[in-house]
């Protein structure tokens, strides 16, 4: 259906873009020119496990394109480049993407034109240069990104809210791309036309987007490796069910976070989830109330902190570790920290760990509900009474146990031409 | 004055005299035309201003890192060949041109370099490979004749478009080239022999010379449409790439750290020495560069040494100290094992997991072809066993110094470990006089 009200538009405002400037047989060098330009742009692009970076410079092919061979021109090098994409999965958003990069050029080439943009790109001066090519295409970037976030405004009606909110934010963090685009489309036109530089213009601007789109995939690469590192730190050397605890250590501090209207960050996910690295017996695991001496804490804590701690980015992860055997009337270790002193990633921490193993040693009908008495008692003493009435209530909001695990899985945003965009898929490596 | 302030002195003086030398320079011309305002000047002032503001907020580590995609370094390029602006045509002359690169690349170093706390000479030798680059470029454009005894600044420009851009294209290209050897000689890493650092350099080039000498033509083949005004929109895609170069950097960065963390986790559970894993990362890197490996397998060398003792948190018995040297070969087999399905684990550290697998497969097997072993797995065994014959804490252990330990790997030369490893350990410790390995950083890859 879409797809159909999207070819008409395009039928139609291609038939005025034709009457502005008809697109004729000498056309074809410099469109194929351009088309495999986009092609190579929108087919190169690339995703590596879970770690995803796009930096796609379709934009400014197009865009150059509006004066080199005309709005049908334009029209066809978006479906052309939408149809040599190697990306798309299935028909449907193949068509539906090529369509929408049509008449996203066919606007974005009305616009072109009725702002006094030329077609006719012969030796101009530098005031005419930047009149008649550089603000029409300013116009004409603004344009195919208005009509790009409307169509996929149109499509996403039928979506939830939050992904909606979602796409809608995505496109509009990619605008200041979108006047970078214009103005290399603008230095495009410039070399192809008035300094007579001909077809190799293109290679002279794609050069180092292309290099600099092969750094974002060295850039995805790191991070991948960065992130599966840690994973391996949180796995190496524990018994099979570590890493599920650190999972549900963090599902425990989420809720607790979300009650108590807390971000929920990546190093406080890090710190849940590395909690126990390299710790020969983890506190939760000596008794929830046994009061420990204060030197064996510090045994325990200093073997994980002086793992995490290496790691510049982990910095309040490893804040959090350090102190999660801390109590909250200052008689713990290692510091003997007390209250509000004690990060509060560690206060959180203390409660979600000992929440799990509670609820997972107890032999009560209502695990949950036992284990919040039980860390009640302790509250003030051991815990921050704050952060366990913040377990209380998520408790008796959901069982926490039955709930669906992990969450929501981001669908990939459209459109596909938006600049850069990095997306880390429940990967875990996103920071 | 402060201590950072007083030892960039050099630098500074080196900006203070190219500054004078440039208005000297530019003085005597402006005074031959009788007015200041020529549109050399404007070239000159606008040119300057661009370089060493692109040199100042591209941000070099303290390392010896050197990258030829620059905002300034490439302003710098263009400058030397920009023949003419919308006014009509311009020559500034190849000693003022000269004069405001170095100027201002040294310039933007040295106030970068007050925040990375970057030497007087690394400023100085960081600056020069593209400065000599730029006095090259202009010597061969304005001054060297070609055919007919005329220079190329008055042959080409005229000519068709293409024909400029084209030729200006492999100029700038080839004169990026002759950086790398500048490169491999002044910003030497440590412990790379001079070969190897200009084959890396020389790659680099080739890979990425493209980028600065293409912005370049760009800038020369637009400025006499669009002026000097249009600079920093012309450098637009650099400050694209830029910024993903320093992502990249800290990604970069960030991951090395965490390798670094894993392969800490042997120690800081008690299960091995202190120390061990740099200590024999260090070794086998030095091993590896004798050996002549490229950076890219010292990179991975050194993550697999970082990580070739975390299997021995699979251990149900620890070994004593974390020695394998002296450990049973089933021990030895296991550990190699559980180190590299850790580091296969993380679905990106493939080739590391490899080396680690092989490390404790005695030469003798490889040269039987009952397995094949990669270079580095034999280096790390090399490197381990010495550490472990020095530093381990059980039994014999350990000998007398670091000769009684080479003494000892040289026992098992030919059967244990592969000779060709053993003898670069043994020429490398002979360069550092018998001292014992000490730890250094890792080495960017």
């Amino acid at each position: 259906m879409a797809v159909v009200v999207l070819s008409v538009a395009t039928v139609a405002l291609g038939w005025v873009g034709q009457g502005m400037r008809p697109f004729t047989l000498t056309d074809f060098p410099p469109f194929t020119v351009l088309l495999v330009a986009a092609a190579f742009s929108a087919g190169l692009r690339f995703g590596r496990g879970g770690e995803q970076v796009s930096f796609s410079f379709t934009t400014v092919v197009l865009l150059a394109a509006i004066p080199i061979v005309g709005p049908v021109g334009a029209v066809l090098l978006g479906i052309g480049s939408a149809l040599l994409d190697a990306r798309q999965g299935w028909w449907a958003a193949w068509v539906f993407n090529g369509m929408m990069f049509a008449v996203s050029a066919a606007v974005a080439s009305l616009v072109y034109g009725a702002t006094g943009g030329t077609f006719t790109l012969g030796a101009m001066s530098g005031a005419d240069l930047v009149m008649r090519i550089g603000v029409p295409l300013l116009l004409a970037d603004l344009a195919f990104c208005l009509t790009n976030l409307f169509i996929v405004l149109l499509v996403s009606l039928a979506e939830p809210g939050g992904r909606r909110r979602a796409v809608v934010k995505g496109v509009i963090g990619t605008l200041p791309f979108y006047l970078a685009w214009a103005i290399v489309a603008f230095v495009l036109v410039t070399l192809w036309g008035p300094a007579g530089v001909g077809p190799i213009s293109v290679l002279l601007v794609l050069v180092p987007l292309i290099v600099t789109r092969h750094v974002h995939e060295l850039f995805a690469g790191e991070r991948l490796v960065r992130g599966s590192v840690i994973k391996a730190l949180a796995r190496a050397g524990r018994e099979d069910g570590a890493e599920a605890h650190g999972e549900r250590v963090h599902r425990y501090a989420l809720a607790i976070a979300s009650d108590l209207g807390i971000r929920a960050t990546p190093a406080l996910e890090y710190a849940m989830r590395l909690h126990a690295v390299g710790m020969v017996r983890p506190c939760s695991l000596r008794g929830i109330l046994e009061h420990d001496a204060k030197a064996q804490a510090q045994r325990d804590t200093t073997a994980t902190s002086e793992i995490l701690c290496l790691i510049d980015f982990l910095g309040e992860t490893c804040e959090a570790v350090s102190h999660q055997c801390e109590w909250y009337d200052g008689t713990g270790g290692p510091e003997g920290l007390s209250g509000g002193d004690i990060p509060l990633g560690a206060r959180i921490l203390a409660v979600a760990d000992a929440a799990d193993v509670l609820v997972n040693s107890s032999e009560d009908v209502h695990p949950e509900a036992a284990a919040v008495e039980v860390l009640r008692g302790a509250a003030g003493t051991r815990f921050d009474p704050e952060i366990v009435e913040a377990l209380a209530r998520s408790v008796v909001r959901t069982d926490l146990r039955t709930r669906r695990s992990g969450p929501l899985r981001i669908r990939r945003a459209r459109p596909s031409s938006l600049g850069v965009t990095t997306r880390a898929r429940r990967s875990g490596a996103s920071a | 004055m402060s201590r950072v302030q007083a030892g960039l002195l050099a630098p500074a003086t080196v900006v203070v005299l190219a500054l004078a030398a440039a208005i000297t320079w530019q003085w005597r011309r402006s005074a031959e035309v009788g007015t200041a305002l020529t549109p050399e000047n404007g070239l000159l002032v606008v040119f300057f201003l661009t370089i060493i503001a692109g040199a100042t907020v591209h941000a070099y580590g303290s390392d010896y890192a050197s990258r030829l995609v620059d905002v300034g370094g490439t302003a710098a390029l263009a400058l030397a060949v920009t023949y003419a602006l919308p006014s009509g045509p311009v020559d500034p002359g190849t000693p003022a041109v000269i004069a405001v690169t170095v100027a201002g690349l040294v310039g933007g170093g040295l106030i970068a370099a007050q925040h990375l706390g970057a030497t007087a000479s690394l400023v100085l030798r960081r600056a020069t490979p593209r400065c000599v680059a730029v006095a090259a470029l202009s010597l061969l454009w304005r001054d060297v004749p070609w055919g007919e005894s005329a220079s190329l600044s008055t042959h080409l420009p005229g000519r068709p478009g293409t024909t400029i851009a084209l030729a200006l294209f492999i100029l700038l290209f080839t004169v990026v080239l002759i950086e790398a050897p500048l490169r491999a000689t002044l910003l030497r890493r440590e412990g790379e022999d001079w070969v190897t650092g200009v084959y890396e350099e020389l790659r680099e080039s080739v890979l990425l010379g493209a980028v600065p000498a293409s912005t370049a033509v760009i800038v020369v083949v637009a400025q006499p449409l669009l002026g000097l005004p249009a600079l920093p929109v012309l450098l637009l895609p650099l400050v694209f790439n830029q910024v993903a170069v320093r992502r990249h950097d800290e990604a970069r960065r960030h991951s090395s750290q965490s390798v670094l963390a894993l392969s800490r986790m042997p120690e800081a559970m008690g299960l091995v020495r202190r120390g061990h894993a740099l200590r024999v990362a260090s070794t086998a890197a030095d091993i590896g560069r004798e050996l002549g490996l490229t950076r890219r397998e010292l990179a991975e060398l050194n993550r697999a040494a970082l990580l070739h003792d975390i299997g021995q948190v699979y251990l149900s018995a620890p070994v004593p100290s974390g020695a394998t040297v002296l450990a049973a070969p089933a021990d030895q087999a296991n550990i190699a094992e559980g180190g590299g399905s850790i580091a296969r684990a993380t679905g990106v550290l493939e080739q590391e997991a490899a080396i680690i697998d092989g490390q404790f497969v005695p030469y003798h097997r490889v040269v039987s072809h009952a397995r094949s072993v990669p270079l580095a797995s034999r280096i790390i065994k090399v490197a381990n066993a010495y550490d472990d014959l020095l530093t381990g804490a059980s039994g014999s252990l350990p000998v007398a110094g670091p000769d009684a330990a080479l003494e000892r790997v040289y026992l098992g030369m030919g059967h244990e470990y592969d000779p060709r490893v053993v003898e670069a350990l043994a020429r490398v410790l002979g360069s550092e006089s018998g001292a014992p390995p000490t730890a250094d950083p890792p080495a960017g890859g």
